[in-house]
């Protein structure tokens, strides 16, 4: 694992959207749990389908930044693209984060070594699979 | 059979490290020292389950809740000592701590999730803690912080909500047929013969996705379990889907269709998975993800870990093929689940050993994919002794716990057909072990590879979980072996095997009460 940038400590949207998911999951399963004991059915619907909600709603929240693109035309929203490239690169105006966890990728390992501690030579042998 | 607290004290335990991580600061050996005091609690109380159960079984608080029998308390075992040394691993492995305490909170769940799918007869409480295996699975497959692992993660995500979605309608199927939600003979006997099949059927897909069978599987388990943290790579081969692969048995055995129908599917579905993965794990080794296609990366690599994952859709396999042939053949369908809890320990061990000794040879070489790599992983010491170990094992070579399912499928039980395709699988993982190891440690690398000057991190504990499993494959191989050609050993060898059939008896149950 690389060596990540300091990250900021700030209760996000997002995160607060996934605590209050997870608790309403953890609920849920408690409820499930609790209901099949006693075999309550209206109940354990209610608990289950509070589970199976909570669920979802993680899932939308991993797979919404996942599909954001990676980059930003920085010099199309500054001045309606008609302008030069203003004093900030596309890296800083857009930098997706890792859903869920909302901190920084890594980009140390993406050519799967550390470019940190290693370096390769000409990778004519690593082409592009696809 | 009598109520006991014991049946929640390996969750509870779990639960309970999962709560205090978080509140641990970013102390990674201690936050590991803790949890791992957890998974040894829970470990204990299981351990003395399984010592003195015997045939019977306790429940908490009544039998439609948590209930524990000698074949639970086996998986739980193996589950929680992975998990134990998932726990120590994870002490050193990450550099960037910044999340620790989540992660090893979230390990925590996830562990205590698929203990939960292992400790019950009642389905809705299998499917939550599928769903929980599933958030929490996924999120830490994130924690490797790459683009790709991300890929990897919401294909894991979307993987298992489908077969989630399935299994709800096996569910709701099922209480429109019975009114009961306990997968137990005696509930489901009442089933038409039709309608057992369909029912089957679903469940067997539903889970089919979570365990990684063919087709299903090889969308997303080589992406996941290569792209997760190494401890998580072996939590997810080692426990997730062999967990999975037990709650189908359980569920399917219960059923148990007359209909052969559903046998023949998961024979074929099984057959095909045990080729096909171990055909595509020697590719990886040999030729790279070009070849082998069902990468999340652009790049052609020839990764270590993918070639263990791509052998885990293979293992998976010898699962489905038990139980269709236990489907098949009810009169000697003890023999194939004890078959299963054979496979289970000896693919348990040997895959979490060599995800664990394939990221300590990243780790230490600083490179993940082997055609980089050649030679310079040479630094693995006795880890090199320790994967060739795990991957004899899955190879079926005798002297390793392989030996036992090796024994299965030459016992004159199984056709010839099925006893040549595990044979030729177990040649291909044979033939990626030696080749992917002579990549790491000998040779050069095709590229030219520098290292820049830097310190070099501790990673001794990553040594440990390699060594000990490898130290219990030859061990209980050894004694396996010579005991089951009567050289040494014999009695030991003879109580084993009585044991194994006991706790077979008990993964499918006829009734909660008085079953046995």
């Amino acid at each position: 694992m690389g060596v990540a940038a300091p990250v900021k400590r700030k209760l996000t949207s997002e995160k607060v959207s996934l605590i209050i998911a997870s608790a309403l999951m953890v609920v849920g399963m408690g409820g499930v749990v609790i209901a099949s004991i006693y075999g309550n059915f209206i109940l354990l619907l209610a608990f289950v389908e509070l589970a199976t909600v909570a669920m979802f709603f993680i899932l939308f929240l991993s797979l919404i930044p996942f599909f954001f693109p990676e980059k930003v035309k920085a010099s199309s929203i500054f001045y309606c693209g008609l302008g030069k490239e203003p004093y900030i690169s596309d890296e800083d105006v857009y930098q997706p984060r890792v859903p869920l966890l909302g901190v920084n990728y890594t980009l140390n390992w993406d050519r799967y070594y550390d470019s940190c501690h290693v370096r390769v030579g000409p990778e004519e042998g690593r082409a592009e699979a696809q | 059979m009598e109520q006991s607290l014991l049946p929640l004290v390996a969750p509870f335990a779990l639960i309970a490290a999962s709560i205090v991580s978080p509140l641990m600061g970013k102390n990674a050996k201690a936050i590991a020292a803790v949890v791992s005091a957890f998974f040894i609690v829970g470990l204990a109380s299981n351990t003395w389950l399984l010592l003195s159960l015997g045939g019977d079984a306790v429940f908490y608080p009544t039998a439609d809740g948590l209930l524990v029998n000698s074949a639970s308390a086996f998986i739980v075992e193996v589950a929680l000592f992975l998990g134990l040394l998932a726990a120590v691993y994870s002490a050193q492995y990450f550099e960037d701590r910044s999340m620790i305490n989540i992660y090893f909170s979230l390990f925590s769940i996830f562990m205590a999730s698929l203990v939960l799918m292992a400790v019950s007869f009642n389905i809705l409480i299998i499917y939550v803690a599928f769903e929980a295996s599933t958030i929490s699975g996924g999120i830490l497959i994130l924690f490797t912080r790459r683009k790709t692992a991300t890929k990897a993660a919401v294909r894991f995500f979307i993987m298992s909500v489908i077969g989630a979605l399935t299994i709800l309608v096996g569910i709701l199927y099922q209480n429109s047929l019975t009114g009961s939600f306990l997968v137990l003979q005696e509930n489901l006997a009442g089933i038409g013969a039709a309608e057992a099949v369909i029912l089957a059927a679903v469940y067997a897909i539903g889970f089919g996705i979570k365990v990684g069978v063919f087709p299903f599987g090889l969308l997303w388990l080589p992406a996941a379990h290569s792209e997760a943290p190494t401890p998580i790579s072996a939590i997810l081969s080692g426990v997730m889907v062999q967990i999975a692969a037990f709650a189908v048995i359980r569920v399917v055995g219960a059923l148990a269709p007359a209909d052969p129908s559903l046998a023949y599917l998961l024979v074929g579905l099984g057959a095909l998975s045990v080729i096909v993965g171990a055909a595509l794990a020697a590719v990886e080794a040999a030729a790279g993800s070009r070849y082998s296609r069902f990468a999340v990366s652009r790049l052609n690599i020839r990764g270590i870990k993918r070639i263990w994952a791509f052998s885990t859709s293979s293992e998976v396999g010898v699962f489905y093929v038990l139980l269709g042939m236990a489907l098949a053949v009810p009169d000697l369908a003890t023999v194939f689940l004890m078959g299963i809890l054979l496979h289970f320990l000896n693919h348990g061990l040997a895959k979490a050993l060599l995800f664990f000794d394939s990221g300590f040879a990243i780790e230490k070489s600083h490179v993940a994919d082997l055609s980089v790599m050649k030679g310079i992983g040479a630094r693995m010491g006795p880890n090199a002794v320790s994967y060739l170990i795990g991957g004899f094992s899955l190879s079926l070579v005798p002297g390793t716990l392989g030996i036992t399912t090796l024994r299965e499928f030459t016992s004159g039980n199984v056709s010839p057909a099925i006893t040549a395709t595990v044979l030729a699988a177990a040649a291909f993982i044979f033939f990626s072990t030696l080749y992917s190891l002579r990549g790491i440690i000998a040779g050069k690398p095709k590229v030219k590879v520098e290292y820049i000057g830097g310190h070099e991190r501790d990673l001794s504990l990553l040594r440990v979980p390699g060594l000990v499993l490898a130290l219990c494959i030859l061990g209980m191989g050894v004694v396996m072996t010579l005991g089951g050609f009567d050289i040494a050993f014999a009695g030991y060898f003879v109580r084993i095997e009585e044991w194994f059939h006991m706790a077979a008896e008990g993964i499918v149950l006829p009734a909660a009460l008085g079953g046995h």
